[in-house]
């Protein structure tokens, strides 16, 4: 019974906003959670373009700033209906096109989920750094926050406007998102780095052995993953979608957990007897912080601090991993939003407050993250592709040498500081 | 094997005249001949694909193929004639001409920057180099243009580069950029072509600028 009643706080939370979400603290409370979930996106833009070289941190930037623009917009033209209109097939929404509302909350509820869709799609900017084309990237993220986001989330969280999920009726458990933005994001980006390939001379081509590419400016990395906390906050909180009792578990499973996951990079990268480095330190993090993510209204604190110091361990396994695989991911999103985000979404059925040690759940969220892998990756594998075979994907080697800033926006990051003249004068 | 070849090449300089003027159809044979002599025609597609990439013209390729599978299949005299001796001629006057231009000061410029960046290889990562430059150069430079930028590699002798046109040695800079990136890594490369570049614009302020263009 005790289960059941979790479950049912996990997996319908919007049930909750149909009958509490005229309260105006409710109201209050989602809008600001989802101002702290936008604010992510500077965290994102700092912590991407310092692991980038300074004459590609413009690009990056932009790319963050333009995944919002165009993701929230495409999102509440298209996403929001796939997501969440009518799911009677258990696979898509069929309503809510350009939605229309009778009730203020639900517009509340539609700016909340706009800025999850921004979240997902924004993951891939990261990894695809240095070496991608800024009109193809953007295109990506058009269908990513249009299809293959919503259509996945439409699996988990759909139907709030009639019909359920089919991953939603196995009893999939992922509260705010490990999987349905976090895995879906990585494994986006996962195909985008595989189709646009390694940056210029970052594998030894004799030894394949991965070159180090420090970004420029750690400070702005380090600033990055404090935001992205802060932000992580809303995130998770505010997927109560209410402002009640449970927002202080929660915001403290959030918290131990990205604690955690800085402490079990730091023990992973001791064992390994690999230098403790700051950019997998705030990886680390936000391991913890991915991890925590679908299980933060379900789990003990204890369980929390298992989850985030795993999801910190997991994000140096998996860094090394893809260098191994010559896959190059230029923040390590992957792991991080990936890995992490499926051993965190394995730790909400397996570590669930009530039903611990659930074999049967813990089936459920495997076969979840595996629907996530299987939908994500091809989908975006192709996307990518087409994408390169029609409009090109990956920059040419003259843009890569000058810098994407330069060969892409005709700006410079840095103009007055800039030592490497590998740029031409910008014109005027 | 050599009758099937000269009949390749006979078929090829038939069909390319009605699409490239004599100068066009002579460096096209000539890449024919340099890369692609050997393979069997079914291949003939790679070979058009590089070719409309080296005169940068939209060409049917698809076309021009099948005018090549149709004039493959003809009696052989109704094809021009063999254009080997047209050939060995473009390429003797080639070679004699190497010398006769001075490079501009532009060329000098870019001449002391890649000088300044080879300087700083040590002998094993230059012999790498080297090799590296040796498969890419031979993808974007085909014929005389590989052997000369080889040579200037060699004998580091500005007079090659008097050869080639700004864009031929941005695209020869942009191939040491890579080869740099691939044998030194990223880093080490925009260090050295970083400092290059300014020790250049440094010791000549004229000669800086003009480097611009090939950046």
């Amino acid at each position: 019974m005790k289960r059941l009643i979790v479950l049912s706080l996990v997996l319908f939370p919007v049930n909750a906003w149909a009958a509490v979400g005229d309260e105006p603290v409710n109201t209050v409370w989602l809008v600001v959670a989802a101002a702290m979930v936008f604010f992510m996106q500077t965290g994102f833009a700092l912590l991407e373009s310092g692991m980038s070289r300074s004459k590609n941190a413009v690009n990056v930037v932009m790319k963050n700033y333009m995944d919002v623009c165009l993701g929230s917009m495409v999102f509440w033209a298209l996403g929001f209906g796939i997501m969440f209109g009518v799911n009677k097939t258990g696979f898509f929404g069929t309503s809510h096109w350009l939605p229309q509302f009778s009730d203020e909350w639900s517009y509340t509820f539609l700016l909340f989920q706009i800025m999850f869709a921004a979240t997902a799609t924004t993951i891939a900017s990261g990894a695809m750094a240095e070496r991608t084309r800024y009109s193809g990237y953007l295109v990506g993220a058009i269908i990513i926050t249009g299809l293959i986001y919503p259509i996945f989330g439409s699996w988990v969280w759909g139907g709030f406007f009639g019909g359920k999920g089919w991953l939603s009726e196995l009893g999939f458990v992922d509260f705010a998102g490990s999987t349905v933005v976090h895995s879906v994001g990585a494994w986006c980006a996962l195909a985008g780095v595989m189709v646009v390939g390694p940056r210029l001379g970052r594998f030894d081509p004799v030894t394949g052995v991965a070159r180090l590419i420090p970004g420029h400016n750690l400070n702005n990395v380090a600033l990055g993953g404090f935001i992205l906390w802060l932000g992580w906050f809303g995130f998770n909180a505010g997927s109560t979608l209410q402002a009640d009792s449970s927002l202080g578990k929660i915001a403290l499973n959030t918290h131990l957990a990205a604690c955690a996951g800085a402490v079990g990079t730091f023990l992973a990268q001791t064992l390994m007897r690999k230098p403790a480095l700051l950019t997998h330190t705030i990886n680390g993090s936000l391991g913890g912080l991915v991890a925590i993510t679908a299980g933060c209204a379900t789990m003990s604190p204890t369980y929390a601090v298992i989850t985030g110091l795993v999801g910190g361990v997991l994000v140096i396994i998996g860094t090394y991993l893809l260098e191994l695989l010559q896959v190059d991911d230029a923040v390590g999103a992957i792991p991080v939003h990936g890995f992490a985000g499926v051993w965190g979404t394995l730790a909400a059925g397996f570590f669930m407050e009530g039903d611990l040690f659930n074999l049967q759940q813990l089936g459920v969220q495997a076969v979840g993250c595996a629907a996530a892998f299987l939908w994500a990756f091809p989908t975006a594998f192709l996307t990518y592709w087409l994408l390169d075979k029609l409009i090109g994907l990956r920059a040419s080697n003259l843009d890569q040498q000058r810098g994407m800033d330069y060969s892409e926006h005709a700006e410079r990051g840095y103009p007055e500081f800039d030592r490497l003249p590998l740029h031409k004068p910008l014109a005027g | 094997m050599d009758q099937q070849q000269i009949l390749q090449r006979r078929a090829i300089y038939t069909v390319l005249q009605e699409w490239l003027n004599e100068e066009q159809v002579v460096e096209a044979l000539l890449v024919f001949e340099e890369h692609h002599k050997g393979k069997p025609s079914i291949a003939i597609h790679e070979y058009l694909t590089r070719i409309s990439h080296l005169f940068e013209q939209k060409m049917d390729t698809k076309q021009i193929r099948r005018r090549l599978m149709e004039v493959l299949v003809r009696r052989s005299n109704d094809l021009a004639p063999d254009p080997m001796p047209m050939l060995q001629r473009a390429r003797a006057k080639s070679a004699s001409e190497v010398f006769d231009l001075q490079p501009s000061e532009e060329q000098l410029a870019l001449h002391s920057l890649i000088s300044a960046l080879m300087r700083k290889a040590s002998s094993g990562q230059r012999k790498q180099l080297h090799e590296q430059l040796a498969t890419r150069l031979g993808k974007r430079f085909v014929n005389g243009s590989y052997d000369l930028l080889a040579q200037y590699l060699i004998t580091d002798n500005p007079q090659y580069l008097a050869r080639f046109d700004d864009t031929a040695l941005q695209e020869f800079f942009t191939v040491i950029y890579v080869s740099c990136c691939e044998v030194l890594g990223p880093v080490l490369t925009d260090q050295w072509f970083g400092s290059a570049v300014l020790q250049v614009r440094q010791q000549n302020e004229t000669a800086g600028a003009q480097l611009d263009r090939y950046l």
